[in-house]
């Protein structure tokens, strides 16, 4: 969400490319179903304390694994929470995981890799020997690891994705930046005797950002799944608090008694996973400079 | 050597990573105030390569200046810090790119950007630099210029947008304008209003300008001084009048006679033959030797720019031509 509200402000100051932009979005059908699906979780997860649900924490003893009926829309977990309101909640735990880390990713990732483009020599040389190191764990594996170092708790699940997505933020500004570097604006930038600073962050920055943007939407969905593995492994978010993975990794337990209690949680993971994929992949044509 | 000169560039040598030979050769040139001073030639001639060192702007590596001095108003271009640098450039010493169409940042409002140079090289405020922005998008005459003040480049067209880089390059009082191919990327309606504009512009001011080219009729029009380039070295220099009406390298007669002109012309338009050879395959010596008709052994060695007086100088072994060689040059057109 840091990433989208940055680029709200910055196309602003693109007004006509906007519209283009936007005009091309809302053709896309796959996309614009992208983000009603991820702004419906997004709306959900933020009037999460004001909807009409019992709290993700209540026990009802009397209700334990019941299926779905009308006091319990999605049926109770194996100690009588309700499944709705956890899911609900759990969607706070996930959307947040998967922003904050991105956000981590980013924010560490882009100043590193517009560094290394635009200094070369051997700051690119140090920068890149350390983002080829990373990339060559697997991202999940690496998380996990960093997770566990780390000790199980959503802050730090977070802040272990996001290390883990660094890499990929890095590369992605450094072969931006290089490749804004040739632009003729920046050459004639440079004749006019800017500064290193100003030539960073009015020349490159904004014009690196709508790559940005895009990964940064495709990257919270590998989030959203890393932060699930990991709570399903128990080093992300701790009960009683409610997050879809570790939900699931209770559920397994159920399936064939409290089928539901799995059901639910997997089909949010999806959807959500979804949601941001066609959303990413709906920004990445809008924002494609190839149709303009 | 006059005591006025603003620029004197001398023995600037330009090596490329990989490539023996130099791919620019002891290039030298002096520019006095006011004075404007074209550089001819075909594509990968050096003529670019040349301004881009003025301006401290060679992609090192791979390109390494490895020797010359350029002396702008007593001070080394070539071997001054960097920090140094930044503030003659764009300051006493602007650029005009050739391509107005990606030169300007597609993120930033014309106004912006031309403020932008003014608040880094005048240390005036916000406003006061906006106000200059304005000034200077009506000096360039720009229709409309407080609209266009705060519309991005993609809504003004090649022209306009060409006039915006004017506007920029001259907004500090730039003592000396380096325009590489201003005109090349618009039609030639606009490419007519912008070396106007160009010219009365260097008038009110006084700048002087180095104006790199491949089209005579802009020399025609601009150049006080003509440096016509060949393989990385400037085989023959002179002013304008020199140049035009008394070629004397048979590379110069080519380019004179395959210009296009109106009217009747007798038989086709003169080429000169092959083209340019790659810079790792520049023959020694005379580097035009391989595509000239009038090759001897003589030019194996490289020939010196030799002075026929009146500074009209020129690197050719046949120079200067004997009254029987100068029409049989020009009429095979090399």
């Amino acid at each position: 969400m840091t990433s989208l509200a940055t680029n709200l402000a910055t196309s602003e100051a693109l007004p006509r490319r906007q519209s283009r932009v936007w005009r091309k979005f809302r053709s896309n059908k796959a996309a614009l179903l992208g983000g009603i699906i991820v702004a419906f979780f997004v709306i959900v997860a933020l009037l999460a304390p004001l909807l009409p649900v019992p709290g993700p924490a209540v026990t009802d003893w009397g209700a334990v694994r019941q299926g779905p009926s009308a006091a319990h829309p999605f049926g109770t977990d194996e100690i009588g929470r309700d499944v709705l309101s956890r899911m609900i909640w759990g969607a706070r735990a996930s959307l947040m995981a998967g922003v904050v880390s991105v956000g981590i990713a980013v924010l560490v990732g882009v100043p590193l890799g517009v560094l290394s483009g635009y200094l070369r020599g051997w700051t690119d040389a140090a920068i890149s020997r350390v983002t080829e190191a990373l990339l060559a764990a697997p991202f999940l594996i690496l998380a996990i690891a960093l997770a566990a170092f780390l000790g199980p708790s959503l802050t730090n699940a977070m802040i272990a994705i996001g290390i883990s997505a660094v890499p990929i933020f890095i590369r992605l500004a450094r072969g931006q930046t290089m490749s804004v570097m040739t632009e003729d604006y920046v050459e004639s930038a440079r004749a006019v005797g800017l500064t290193h600073w100003a030539l960073i962050t009015r020349y490159i920055v904004p014009n690196i950002f709508p790559p940005i943007l895009v990964q940064g939407t495709l990257t919270i969905a590998t989030a959203i799944i890393a932060e699930a593995s990991l709570s399903f492994l128990g080093l992300g978010q701790q009960p009683p608090a409610p997050s879809w993975g570790s939900m699931l990794n209770v559920a397994k337990n159920f399936l064939e008694q409290a089928p539901w209690m799995a059901l639910y949680p997997g089909a949010a993971i999806f959807l959500v996973v979804l949601g941001f994929n066609l959303l990413g992949d709906g920004l990445r044509d809008a924002l494609d400079p190839r149709d303009h | 050597m006059t005591a006025t000169a603003l620029l004197e560039l001398e023995g600037l040598t330009i090596a490329l990573k990989g490539v023996d030979q130099p791919i620019v050769d002891n290039v030298g040139f002096t520019l006095a105030r006011g004075e404007t001073l074209c550089i001819v030639g075909e594509s990968g001639c050096g003529k670019s390569l040349t301004s881009l060192a003025l301006m401290g702007l060679l992609q090192t590596p791979p390109l390494t200046v490895t020797r010359g001095m350029a002396r702008f108003a007593g001070e080394d271009l070539l071997a001054m810090p960097a920090a140094r640098l930044r503030q003659i450039r764009g300051g006493r010493m602007a650029m005009i790119f050739q391509e107005p169409m990606t030169s300007l940042n597609p993120g930033l409002r014309i106004g912006e950007q031309i403020a932008e140079s003014v608040r880094r090289h005048k240390g005036v405020g916000q406003a006061e630099a906006r106000a200059r922005a304005l000034e200077m998008l009506r000096r360039v005459r720009i229709p409309a210029p407080e609209k266009r003040l705060d519309e991005y480049p993609h809504q003004l067209s090649g022209g306009m947008r060409q006039r915006a880089m004017i506007a920029m390059a001259l907004a500090n009082d730039p003592e000396l304008l380096i325009a590489d191919e201003p005109t090349t990327a618009l039609d030639v309606t606009i490419q007519a209003q912008i070396l106007k504009l160009m010219k009365s512009l260097q008038q009110e001011t006084g700048a002087a300008m180095v104006l790199i080219t491949h089209d005579l009729g802009v020399v025609a029009e601009m150049a006080d001084k003509v440096a016509v380039m060949y393989g990385g070295r400037i085989i023959e220099t002179g002013t304008a009048e020199q140049v035009f009406t008394d070629p004397q390298h048979p590379y110069t007669i080519g380019l004179m006679s395959s210009m296009p002109s109106l009217g009747a012309r007798s038989g086709r338009l003169v080429t000169v033959p092959g083209t340019v050879p790659q810079p790792t395959a520049m023959p020694p010596g005379c580097r035009f030797s391989t595509r000239c008709p009038f090759a001897t052994g003589a030019c194996a060695t490289v020939p010196p720019l030799t002075d026929l007086g009146a500074g009209h100088r020129v690197a050719c072994a046949h120079a200067p031509l004997t009254a029987t060689e100068a029409p049989a040059m020009r009429s095979t057109g090399t």
